[in-house]
């Protein structure tokens, strides 16, 4: 488990910062509390990776809804990306970008990430969103698209 | 895939946004760093929910034991003693 931990904790944890966790400490801990608590059942050390990345998809769309409807109740705005967009080290067109990225729909959103950052296959997107090929394509290009749009307007 | 077309037809301009959503995904992910001491926290954390877990659930099955027990003896508390009908052996001679 301790092996696991150190092989694939700073990937979930960038991986949930991309997805817009405003806490990805906590939801990678979750995830790997799943993991702790099913660890006997996973048949090779890929199977955890996998079941890793799709646990944190899910738990980040949580959070990211929770949040999404507590904003409806409270009138004090919770700033979830405020780190993410004031990065010091991203350029203009980077922080309009991520920005953009943020505002799409979860899904397109998961998409990408998991296409451009992690370089996924389709079919290993579709396995972690548990969603199938064509619907994976579907958001990729959606969301690419609404991503071009943005910066075409910034332009 | 990079070829595909968008939602509104923007296939031209695709790669360079491609391009630029990777290089800031990389910046973006540069700047996380995990806490150095993140797995002592996360398995203290994980070994007291277990326990927490397993706690409730023997408290569970032990309420639920304590319940049928304690009804079974209220039914059989108030049973009728004396002897019924059916069950009538006769004196031994």
């Amino acid at each position: 488990m301790a092996r696991l931990f150190d092989l694939h904790y700073p990937s979930m944890l960038r991986l949930a910062t991309l997805l817009g966790a405003d806490d990805p400490e906590n939801i990678v801990a979750e995830a790997y509390y799943e993991i702790y608590r099913k660890y006997r059942k996973l048949r090779t050390p890929d199977a955890a990776a996998a079941y890793l990345r799709s646990v944190v998809c899910n738990l980040t769309r949580m959070r990211i809804r929770h949040l999404q409807v507590a904003r409806r109740h409270v009138e004090d705005r919770i700033d979830t990306v405020a780190s993410a967009e004031t990065s010091a080290l991203l350029r203009d067109d980077q922080r309009a970008l991520i920005r953009a990225l943020r505002a799409l729909p979860a899904r397109q959103r998961e998409a990408l990430v998991l296409r451009h950052w992690l370089c996924l296959k389709e079919k290993e997107i579709a396995a972690t969103m548990g969603i199938s090929v064509g619907s994976v394509k579907t958001h990729t290009a959606r969301g690419l698209a609404a991503l071009t749009h943005a910066m075409e307007v910034r332009r | 895939m990079s070829n595909s077309p968008g939602a509104d037809g923007r296939a031209a301009d695709s790669p360079d946004t491609e391009h630029l959503l990777r290089e800031a995904l990389e910046t973006l992910a540069g700047e996380v760093h995990p806490a150095p001491d993140a797995y002592r926290a996360a398995h203290g954390e994980w070994q007291r929910r277990e326990r927490r877990r397993r706690l409730i659930l023997a408290s569970l099955i032990v309420a639920v034991f304590t319940l049928a027990v304690v009804l079974g003896l209220l039914v059989l508390n108030h049973a009728p003693t004396a002897p019924g009908p059916v069950v009538h052996q006769p004196p031994s001679p």
